[in-house]
């Protein structure tokens, strides 16, 4: 028999084509969106400077587009062609059909491009702002009245699998876009709180709507494809309703090592395990149903062939990816490869695999029914297959092995730049392939539309007597109640929803831990208040998430894989409280940002936001110049109120944990390599030396090693003239001395907090050994110059309040000219405008109380050693002379007196921030035992206030 | 043109149990014209089901509040 003849009676065939034409378009656009954005891993100038093109906002477009516009697009033209016929009755409000398609469109061509403006929800695939949010959701209501009003019409006794899939599919939707468009963004869940919520969210989009919606699809159409009977339904009644229980508890696994509840992680792992079993199950019913028609299908061509081939690849697609969501959410192997590109294979395996490959599948076998011709051209049909296959497969390939490579680069502890350049030419490949799978899907296209115009018609033939009288809904020998519509959406639709909801998200946000608004400190480990977001920093953040640098940039550290050596410490529950949305996110193209609040200078971000290669070189972060006013000729651009707010929020963020930097880099870093004595090793450290110098110290120090880098025009202080051979820091004696190499590495290595001259820790010892040589021959000084003289630091004598006192009286006779009088910068000579470098740069003394990292602080800590050698040696280039006249005692006294300062400020800073006032001297104690080697906690006191003796227990060791 | 050959099930007639109150060991869906097998499920996948509830509850157990 064949079928045709049944959709002149059920089925409204000019609606379904016009919902597949427009699946057509969706199903070639989106993708092709994709690579766009693929193109800019690669080449990051690719429409750069064009906001509306900008990573950020194309990557939203891209997965929002493909899951709505290609996938939902496809399936409801499918759904108004199975539904009815499963149904053996008219579609319910049929005509609604096409205003639901009018309004679809208008959501996905205006929702899109709402996002290219910057008008983005920060949260992930629920990007779209609410006008765009509710014409969707008016979509699905309009669709699930259509499926429930058929279902319960409907005149066929037994209620097929798909339908199963369909209702529940359409009621998870329903509920989950009210997570995911109301309670996420407008709610009042924050945090952790809001990403346990979001895991579920996430999830349920692609395990509630995309995964039943899909495999309703493949139940319908492959036992016709195919021409064979359904394998099993006990396999289809396994297969759905431990679907319907375990996957609404998978949702947290996206968050694993996060401040979320321990518990529900453990929960999500579990269930995400036991996501094996309806995976195993629907592919055995698949297989089964091919049995005996494998030769035919793989052997034929026509329509239904092509279908059952595009079917069951993707039943194949399924098989590994679902396997693979399974697997990544133990925890070993999220170490691995989660943030990374394993992932985005993984989603492409489900989503483009599976899901678009088995609505491919339905169009190829509604097509022609619906046009009443057959398909122009096999040919092109088999094109289509193998340019997909040969693709796709690369692609996944490829994507499996860039997650595994980056994911042990990181491990073992490589740059995370160096990680993201080791995927360049993974990145070009995928670009290639994935451009193939998009022609394909415009093969299918074509075929399509050539099949209207010129393919043969289709011949009628007899068919199945239609049912005249609506049979009786009964309970039918070999059913249960588990496959009648009611408790298919009661149950599995609204209950096991709601019991997944409540459990994982709602019971965790209602355990007052998930909900605090304070952290413990990093350095006393005291409770501290975090603050909310000024209005400057809401600004910022709202830019943030507009521009999508959420899409690239994670905001939590969790516990392995050396991001805490990477990043800073672990993050805390309390830290992301005022997030609404969270900005937690499941993608590192970028480095972490949830501790980079005082690791750059302003001037820093702002040189990278206007051209990150040029600070970065192998930076892949697109240009951000609309954040900028154009500067005069002479003048760098400035940043535009947006850009500020933009910064403000950056310098903001992990600071809530105090200061935490302080401990993090010590300048007593020992260690030293010589340059080699052979020629050839010479030769090939020098090279190494000067290639890591161009990637990463270039763009601000210059190829010259002149300080005049391409960004250098941002920067104030200026990066150093290496030419000149003057140095800041030394441990040898003598204004403008020769610093060792060892205080080059140490500078190199800690950075210097308060400017644009980071940290360069996580690039390798030897490397950085190599840019210490390199950065020697920029000036004749090492060959002309008599090594410097090592100033020897005694042992550091006890803190006392007397050597303290002592060191006060020191420093308003010495320092306070310049520092202040408290050493905060403001001394007559201070003032801006008054002091200028060997340059004739201005510059400002440094203000001593500063926390680590802030602008204007000192730059390499307040630990004793370094701010002795500094006392004595000054800072070369700088007015700051050496003071190697002193005794090395009251030098001693000027450190702690300096040290005071900054312990003054730092319990000031914790008071302010809510620590108890019985807990002052225990923070005090910390305070100093972190930062000086001479304080002994039991009999500490300051200037500030005497001590109590009551603190027992303390270790006065730095940390 | 497009036919459909017989299903591949064909020892029992559609939706006719094989005895008097039994179960159909194939189904007819018209008109949408889908057959579907009763069938069974496979002993080595009740096998993995089961393996995995019972590594999940020991999961649980051990991992609720640690690593």
């Amino acid at each position: 028999m064949t079928d045709q003849t049944h959709e002149t009676d059920f089925v409204d065939r000019l609606l379904v084509k016009a919902w597949a034409r427009w699946a057509l378009v969706w199903l070639t656009v989106f993708p092709f969106v994709g690579i766009l954005v693929s193109i800019q891993f690669h080449n990051p100038e690719f429409l750069g400077g064009m906001p509306w093109f900008t990573f950020g906002r194309l990557r939203p477009v891209h997965t929002n587009g493909v899951i709505f516009g290609s996938f939902t697009t496809a399936f409801i033209a499918l759904l108004y062609y199975f539904l009815p016929r499963l149904c053996g009755t008219p579609l319910y409000k049929v005509e609604w059909g096409w205003g639901l398609l009018l309004m679809w469109n208008a959501f996905l061509a205006l929702g899109s491009l709402s996002l290219l403006m910057g008008y983005m929800i920060g949260v992930e695939n629920a990007e779209f702002e609410w006008p765009f949010n509710a014409l969707r959701y008016l979509v699905f209501l309009g669709l699930t009245i259509q499926v429930l009003g058929t279902i319960f019409r409907r005149r066929v006794a037994r209620f097929y699998v798909s339908l199963w899939y369909t209702l529940a599919a359409a009621i998870w939707t329903l509920l989950n876009l009210l997570i995911g468009n109301i309670l996420l963004p407008y709610g009042e869940m924050g945090g952790v709180n809001n990403a346990a919520m979001h895991g579920l969210y996430i999830h349920y989009v692609v395990g509630l709507w995309l995964t039943p919606a899909g495999l309703a699809t493949i139940y319908y159409f492959l036992p016709l494809a195919a021409k064979n009977a359904l394998y099993s339904h006990k396999l289809s009644l396994l297969g759905f309703w431990t679907l319907a229980l375990f996957y609404p508890l998978v949702g947290t696994h996206h968050y694993l090592y996060s401040p979320i509840p321990h518990w529900t992680q453990t929960v999500s792992i579990v269930h995400s395990m036991w996501m094996i079993i309806p995976v195993f199950t629907v592919i055995v019913n698949f297989f089964g149903t091919m049995l005996g028609r494998w030769g035919a299908v793989l052997g034929g061509g026509g329509a239904d062939n092509y279908a059952a081939k595009f079917l069951m690849i993707g039943v194949v697609y399924y098989l590994i990816g679902s396997f693979q969501g399974s697997v990544e959410s133990l925890y070993r192997f999220q170490q691995l490869t989660h943030f990374n590109d394993f992932v985005i294979g993984h989603a492409h395996l489900t989503v483009f695999g599976a899901m678009i490959l088995w609505v491919v599948g339905g169009l190829y076998y509604v097509w022609p029914r619906v046009t009443g011709r057959h398909l122009w051209s096999d040919r092109l049909a088999s094109w289509h297959l193998w340019l997909t296959v040969t693709g796709f497969t690369t692609m996944i390939l490829g994507l499996t092995a860039q997650g595994f490579i980056q994911g042990s680069m990181l491990e073992n502890g490589a740059d995370f730049v160096d990680s993201v350049k080791a995927m360049q030419p993974w990145w070009v490949a995928r670009t290639i392939v994935g451009t193939m799978m998009d022609v394909a899907l415009g093969f299918m296209a074509y075929n399509f539309y050539r099949t209207v115009r010129e393919g043969a018609p289709l011949e009628a033939e007899g068919s199945e007597p239609r049912p005249t009288q609506r049979q009786p809904i009964a309970m039918l020998p070999g059913t249960s109640w588990l496959e009648n519509p009611s408790t298919v959406g009661i149950v599995a639709g609204m209950g096991f929803f709601s019991v997944a909801v409540v459990l994982l998200g709602l019971i965790p946000w209602l355990q007052p831990a998930t909900r605090v608004t304070t952290v413990l400190d990093a350095v006393t480990d005291l409770p501290v208040r975090v603050e909310d977001y000024s209005p400057l920093e809401r600004h910022g953040r709202q830019i943030y998430i507009q521009d999508g640098c959420w899409h690239c940039h994670s905001q939590y550290i969790r516990p392995v894989t050396g991001e805490s050596l990477r990043w800073g410490p672990v993050s805390q529950i309390g830290e992301s409280a005022y997030d609404r949305p969270h900005m937690f996110s499941t993608r590192r193209i970028g480095p972490d940002l949830s501790r980079v609040g005082r690791k750059y200078a302003d001037d820093w971000h702002i040189a990278h936001l206007w051209n990150p290669s040029e600070v970065v070189r192998d930076s892949i972060m697109p240009r951000f110049p609309w954040l900028f006013d154009a500067g005069s000729h002479e003048d760098p651009p400035q940043l535009t109120e947006d850009g500020k707010a933009l910064v403000a929020y950056l310098q903001r963020l992990g600071t809530s944990i105090g200061d935490w930097r302080a401990g993090s880099m010590s300048t007593r870093l020992s260690g030293a390599a010589a340059l080699p004595g052979t020629p050839q090793a010479r030769e090939e450290l020098l090279s190494l030396g000067k290639e890591v110098y161009e990637r990463r110290c270039a763009g601000c120090h210059g190829v010259k090693g002149d300080g005049k880098g391409p960004s250098a025009a941002f920067l104030n202080p200026k990066p150093r003239d290496f030419t000149t051979g003057l140095f800041k820091f030394r441990s040898t004696t003598g204004k403008d001395s020769l610093p060792t190499d060892a205080d080059l590495y140490a500078t190199l290595t800690h950075g210097l907090w308060g400017t644009s001259m980071p940290s360069m820790q996580e690039i390798p010892d030897r490397q950085r050994w190599a840019v210490v040589h390199y950065l020697k021959t920029f000036s004749d000084r090492w060959g002309r110059d008599p090594a410097g003289q090592l100033i020897a630091v005694p042992p550091e004598p006890p803190v006392t309040p007397a050597s303290i006192e002592r060191g006060n009286t020191l420093f308003q006779s010495n320092c306070a000219l310049c520092h202040g009088a408290e050493g905060k910068a403001d001394g007559p000579l201070g003032q801006p405008g008054l002091l200028t470098d060997d340059w004739g740069n201005p510059i400002r003394p440094a203000h001593l109380s500063l926390p680590a990292g802030a602008q204007g602080g000192v730059k390499l800590g307040h630990d004793g050693p370094h701010l002795f050698q500094t006392i004595v040696a000054g800072v070369g280039g700088t007015p700051m002379p050496p003071f190697d006249g002193l005794k090395e005692e009251a030098v001693w006294d000027l450190v702690h007196y300096v040290q005071s300062l900054r312990a003054e400020a730092h319990e000031a800073e914790l008071v302010a921030a809510g620590i108890k006032e019985a807990e002052r001297p225990l923070a005090r104690a910390k305070i100093w035992a972190a930062m000086s080697a001479g304080a002994d906690a039991r009999k500490l006191v300051t200037t500030a206030e005497p001590r109590q003796d009551t603190v027992t227990g303390m270790a006065a060791q730095p940390h | 043109m497009i036919k459909d050959p017989p299903p591949h099930d064909r020892t029992a007639a559609p939706n006719q149990p094989a005895e008097p109150g039994g179960e159909p060991s194939t189904y007819l869906y018209e008109p949408a014209g889908i057959r579907e097998r009763s069938g069974y499920i496979p002993t080595w996948l009740k096998l993995v089901a089961l393996g995995l509830i019972v590594w999940g509850i020991y999961y649980m157990i051990r991992h609720w509040s640690s690593y």
